[in-house]
């Protein structure tokens, strides 16, 4: 019983690698060959959708700015990329913590107001202390403890998982209405430390890249990542399965919350502050963001990391293109909600899709 | 029964039913006659169901023509063909959760109970109640929340809501499997009245003995084709099987041997439990010993195989695997317990996952390394399952809800012999599942015994469970009533008696 | 699957393209190389002193050969950079700013308008909320910015004098002309509007100074609730006042409340439906409670929309590398005073309705306070320009001068 069973764990034998790889491309086109594209394509509708939408509207915006304003107002500029970049540096680290969260059908309404709570404290701390790792230190701690709240209300108190992210919400809102009072300004700055570093283009790069490929591994080649779709898909199933639902769920909900204290970090270092108001909105930008990029409501295997990933680029790019076209705020609003919905309803699943548990 | 044209209720001809590149009925010429329980059987994707999903309304054939009472048919929906005359009970539970028996038996047909837009809920508990009555179906009335009913009598309601609109064709689709004894003999008064009325049945299951008791006349189909009609004197077990699957599959169909064999030692011991309505229930399954329990749906058996896992608290008393006490079903997985469960849409698969996702999942912590699962440990792991269950599926990528019954319910079990448990308990393993599939499935049983594997085996077919145990428990009233050892002698007859 | 790629393919396609006729609005000629974009950030699209500003713009724009989108900007301080930061790689060379951020997200606009040759301008802001010093990382923050070249300076919502006591005066001479002798106060967070501290604190002098002389003492009832000035502090998270305050007024017999700053709408609501007969006293720069003066609101006070003019002007100088001769050596000289119109009868309503946009009908550039010709006359290179012109000219819209 147990891990003394009779498997072969196989280790990676690095000297077959290049016989392994000589092998892969013969027989590479044989296999694109005989593959059966159109069922692929089939299962990985949605996706491709969001992926497709994505690439539209890249090729639209290479266009339609000149076309609106004049030929000095273009996309692919470095000035243009490199704010693209900053304006969804937060989101996409907070979509790929989310991701988590949504893949076993869960849903957090309280990310930014959580955000804004440990953004703050972080601040508090460095400030007090000068030390940045102590700061680190003490919102991951916090987050961890957010997360065992939000697994355990799920698990024990029987109320729909949205309802523990409520309660914090109320918690976290009531905690920086406080913080924020308390010190009479609407904001509180670094004062000893500078986070600009972290506001260079390849820096953000970089660490969005590594955090995808960690969501991507931890989502696909974990335990607990293959235990939070099971639990997506099917709870009951999932727990007859083995899946401890409660050690998912913390794991999943610590993970969020890693990526939260991530997201708090490099929202100060944007102005090596943080304002009481700054991310009131995240949560449903979140929620929007990842719907837009193909992930179901009810998680589950049809959830992917390139849903979040697509989903974010396209919303932060809807953002920039449509004000590089020189669209007004009200119509910003309105073309990104049609666009949401049109989304919505394409890649919309059928019956059984219920909203998050 | 009548013979001749004038008998002749439904035709169809030169019915084509594709899907994709998948062909499920080639060109199918059949003909129903009033009168007739017309039994249709074959493997899994044979085309039975699709046949006659087709005539009631459950989706368009591609090519190919229909005739009801003479005249062109051609459904668009289930609805419009059960206000025709033709009704199909489906496999699947069809039930509307959290409302009433009335509501259910009426749903779609409020109106008929409504005056200025109210609807009189007084006035449709009535006309259930009467329906109920007419049925000899007692227990509960119109009334009553369905989420109290078992699964078994929910099925029961569907049935009447598809009597109630008096249909000359009724289709039964698998349904026995999923209703209690009672429920059965019930459903079998009705066939038997529709036939005697000058109406037609057609009875699709892969129950062979069932279909060749209860019809007059059996169509056997195999690969999208019909294969041959016979008549009842014409019904042989042998000859019948042999068309289903195109070969002779032989006499062994469960184990050869009718010695009752274990090993020593014991691999799951319940000791005293007490759980709910069991009270102190013994029983050790030794290694290399198939232990059958059987009774009604309701006696206790499936709540046993549910403690044994650990899906179910005891209240007192212990279930014991090596000593260790099994709590919870990650706890009984983690000590070499399996368990395929009768509820297979629900507990043993995710429909919404891939089949490689299915098989691996109790196998996770098994398999994983600092957390970490190796693609190539799963790949070799679920091919070695689809291998040896033959699990037709284009890939292992292909999503579970896509298979048929059959493998679907091979994917359940793959999922405990990839988990290599020691210990599985299996809950009406075989449900829904055609004779082919059913001979490898028992092969493998079998296989699991002679490997050392301890196995419960509770089921609702007598002729499985006296095929298959080494020791038979026959339960009533959340008790065990009797219990047998393996015997070439052992007839259902012996059992029944101790089950009602 | 074919069908919905082309479906979703058209529809993005279509939205786009809607996205696109609607932008019709937007500027698409750029056949004029001159035309200075601008960007003006404000906190609602709706109201009286937007539509007096932007009517006013658009009469401007092409004499001034200018060309301005608006764009919502709340307290959220990461949005407004972002938005900014849009505008800015959007080709926009200068942003007017109705809405003042923290210090540190002020410095991070500046360097991004820097980085895009662009600048920043305030309108109807004293940059309160920039220029809270609370420690000394703020300080190096307002020190580059009030070293920038990229910051233009300022014009504030009413007087630009941050001790207040000129707002507290205004309030307690509208008031003590009445029978109301009953009152509670009201404000703004401090952070916000430091002024209202002093506002508060001069009337409360006041009020002793007249029940030291008086018969009729006022009485100033504390809401519960309120700060340590006692005065009801009313956040912007706060819709309206708390229907239970309301009535907690009625209850302690309360005749008028005396509000500074932006608060008429959040009292007024409430006011009306439970406490008709409390009348408001208020002074802030605040829009659409037109209709309840003067029945509930008893005084108005608004600094008029023309005062666009300054910051609109010290942009285009500055884009177009224009300076006046007497060009203020000191980053603080470019923060000026605009002035309030104080209304408090109906009579100075009238009057105002014809001589200043914010009260006139349509808000209609006809009663503008400023003409094409004159404000053009203003921009630097024209004859007889200066700065002190363009500030004396903001400073000669006074109540006397507008409502004679």
């Amino acid at each position: 019983m147990g891990k003394e069973k009779n498997y072969e764990k196989k280790g990676i034998n690095f000297k077959e690698f290049p016989q392994k790889a000589k092998t892969f491309f013969k027989e590479l086109p044989g296999k694109i060959k005989t593959f059966n594209w159109k069922e692929w394509a089939k299962d990985n509708i949605f996706s491709l959708v969001a992926i497709g939408g994505f690439i539209v509207l890249l090729i639209v915006f290479s266009f339609l700015p000149q076309l609106m304003r004049g030929s000095r107002v273009t996309f692919w500029r470095p000035a243009v990329l490199s704010a693209y970049i900053e304006q969804a540096t937060v989101y996409l680290i907070l979509a790929l913590g989310a991701c988590f969260v949504y893949l076993m059908g869960s849903m957090d309404i309280s990310v930014g107001y959580q955000v804004a709570v440990f953004a703050t404290i972080f601040i508090v701390i460095v400030n007090a202390t000068g030390s940045i790792f102590l700061a680190l230190l003490t919102i991951v701690l916090l987050g961890l403890i957010c997360a065992v709240f939000n697994a355990f209300v799920g698990a024990y108190v029987k109320l729909p998982t949205v309802m523990s992210s409520v309660i914090l919400m109320q918690l976290f809102s009531g905690l920086t209405t406080y913080l924020y009072a308390d010190s009479g300004f609407s904001s509180r700055p670094l004062t000893n430390v500078s986070l600009s570093v972290l506001n260079q283009t390849w820096v953000r790069i970089l660490v969005l890249i590594a955090l995808a490929c960690v969501a991507f591994y931890l989502t696909n080649y974990t335990v607990v990542g293959k235990r939070a779709k099971a639990v997506g898909s099917n709870k009951l199933a999932a727990q007859m399965a083995g899946a401890d639902l409660l050690k998912t769920r913390v794991l999943c909900y610590g993970a969020f919350a890693l990526f939260l204290c991530v997201a708090a970090v490099f929202s100060i270092a944007r102005k090596d502050s943080f304002g009481e108001a700054d991310s009131v909105s995240y949560q449903m930008d979140i929620m929007i963001m990842l719907l837009m990029g193909g992930m179901p409501l009810s998680g589950g295997y049809k959830g992917r990391v390139l849903n979040t990933v697509v989903g974010t680029l396209t919303y932060v790019l809807l953002n920039v293109g449509l004000s590089l076209c020189g669209v007004s705020a009200e119509y910003v609003f309105l073309v990104r909600s049609v666009i949401f919905i049109v989304i919505v309803c394409l890649t919309c699943r059928k019956p059984g899709l219920l909203l998050p548990r | 029964m009548q013979t001749g044209d004038e008998s002749l209720i439904f035709k169809a001809s030169h019915m084509h039913k594709a899907f994709g590149p998948t062909i499920a009925l080639k060109d199918v010429d059949f003909e129903l006659h009033r009168g007739e329980i017309r039994g249709l059987i074959g493997e899994n994707g044979s085309g039975k169901s699709t046949i006659m999903s087709i005539a009631s309304g459950m989706q368009p054939a591609t090519s190919g023509e229909m005739f009801y009472k003479g005249q062109p048919w051609a459904p668009k929906t289930m609805l419009e063909a059960q206000n025709g005359g033709i009704a199909m009970i489906l496999q699947e539970s069809n039930t509307i959760p959290g409302v009433t028996v009335a509501e259910n038996l009426y749903a779609g047909r409020e109106k008929e109970f409504a005056k200025f837009g109210f609807i009189s809920m007084r006035k449709m508990y009535k006309a259930a109640d009467e329906v109920l009555a007419k049925f000899n179906i007692t227990g509960f009335k119109g009334s009553t929340k369905i989420n109290t009913l078992s699964f078994e009598t929910r099925k029961l309601i569907e049935i009447i809501r598809a009597m109630e609109k008096d249909p000359d064709i009724l289709v039964v689709d698998e349904t026995t499997t999923a209703l209690s004894f009672d429920g059965r003999e019930i459903l079998y008064k009705i066939i038997n009245d529709m036939a005697a009325n000058n109406k037609a049945v057609v009875f699709i299951s892969h129950d062979l003995d069932e279909i060749m008791d209860k019809c007059t006349h059996v169509t056997v189909l195999r690969d999208g084709e019909i294969i041959d009609t016979l008549e009842k004197s014409q019904f042989e077990k042998k000859k019948i099987s042999s068309l289903m699957v195109g070969r002779d599959i032989g006499d062994a169909y469960y184990r050869e041997d009718f010695t009752p064999s274990s090993q020593e030692e014991v691999g799951l011991e319940f000791k005293d439990v007490c759980s709910g309505p069991i009270k102190d229930f013994n029983l050790k399954v030794h290694k290399g010993e198939i232990v059958g329990i059987g009774g009604l749906s309701d006696c206790g058996m499936h709540l046993i195989g549910q403690i044994g896992f650990g899906a179910r608290k005891v209240s007192s008393g212990e279930v014991l695997r090596g000593g260790t006490h099994i709590t919870s079903p990650s706890k009984a997985i983690k000590h070499g317990v399996g368990y395929v469960s009768k509820n297979r849409d629900t507990e043993a698969l995710i429909l919404e996952a891939p089949i490689k996702a299915n098989i691996l999942l109790p196998s996770l912590s098994l398999i994983s390394k600092f957390s970490f699962i190796s693609p190539k440990t799963e790949n070799d792991m679920v091919n070695a399952e689809i291998k040896r269950y033959s699990i037709k599926a284009p890939s292992s990528k292909t999503y579970v809800s896509k298979l048929s019954g059959g493998n679907k319910q091979k994917v359940s079990f793959a999922k405990w012999t990839a988990a290599k448990s020691d210990v599985i308990i299996m809950d009406c393993p075989t449900r829904g599942v055609d004779v082919a599939v059913k001979q490898a499935m028992y092969k493998i049983i079998n296989d699991m015994k002679n490997a050392g594997k301890a196995i419960l085996l509770i089921s609702e077919e007598m002729t499985e469970l006296i095929g298959m145990s080494d020791r038979l428990l026959v339960m009533k009233d959340f008790k065990v009533n009797k219990e047998f050892m393996r015997s070439p002698d052992l007839k259902e007859t012996d059992i029944i008696e101790y089950m009602l | 699957m074919k069908k919905i790629a082309k479906r979703a393919l058209c529809a993005l396609l279509a939205c786009t393209t809607i996205a696109g006729a609607g932008v019709g609005l937007a500027a698409c000629d750029d056949s004029n190389n001159e035309t200075v974009q601008l960007v003006i950030g404000v906190q609602q699209t709706t109201g009286n002193n937007y539509n007096s500003m932007c009517n006013l713009l658009d009469a401007l724009k092409e004499e001034l050969n200018f060309d301005y989108t608006t764009v919502l900007v709340d307290r959220n301080a990461d949005a407004a950079l972002s938005t900014y930061q849009n505008q800015l790689i959007a080709g926009a060379q200068g942003i007017i700013t109705m809405v003042d951020v923290d210090a540190s997200t002020t410095r991070a606009i500046i360097e991004d308008c820097e980085e895009y040759g662009a600048y920043y301008a305030g309108y109807m802001t004293d940059f309160a909320n920039t220029f809270a010093n609370n420690d000394s990382a703020q300080a190096a923050n307002v020190e580059y910015i009030m070293n920038s070249d990229a910051m233009l300076g300022a014009v504030t919502d009413g007087d630009i004098v941050r001790d207040g006591g000129t707002r507290g005066e205004f309030l307690f001479d509208a008031i003590v002309e009445t029978d109301s002798r009953v009152v509670t106060l009201a404000r703004a967070p401090l952070y916000a509007y430091p002024v209202a501290a002093t506002a508060i604190a001069r009337f409360k002098e006041l009020v002793e100074e007249y029940n030291a002389t008086h018969d009729d003492d006022f009485t100033i009832v504390e809401s519960v609730g309120a700060a340590d000035d006692g005065a009801l502090e009313i956040g912007f998270s706060m819709q309206n006042v708390p229907d239970a305050t309301v009535q907690q007024w009625a209850r302690d017999g309360v005749e008028a409340v005396i509000a500074v700053n932006s608060l008429g709408k959040k009292i007024l609501t409430n006011v009306q439906t439970s406490a008709p007969d409390i009348d408001i006293y208020q002074i802030g720069w605040d829009d659409n409670i037109i209709s309840a003066f003067p029945d509930t609101i008893k005084t108005l006070c608004q600094t008029p929309a023309e005062t666009i003019i300054y910051p609109l002007i010290r942009v285009l100088n500055a884009v177009r590398g224009n300076t006046y001769d007497d060009e203020p050596a000191e980053k603080e000289d470019t923060l000026i005073s605009g002035q309030y119109i104080y209304l408090t009868s109906a009579e100075d309503l009238e009057k105002a309705r014809t001589s200043c946009m914010n009260f006139a009908e349509g808000n209609s550039v006809e009663y503008s306070l400023i003409s094409v010709e004159e404000v053009k006359s203003l921009l630097a290179g024209e004859e007889g320009a200066s700065f002190q012109k363009l500030v004396d000219t903001i400073s000669s819209w006074t109540s006397e001068n507008v409502l004679g």
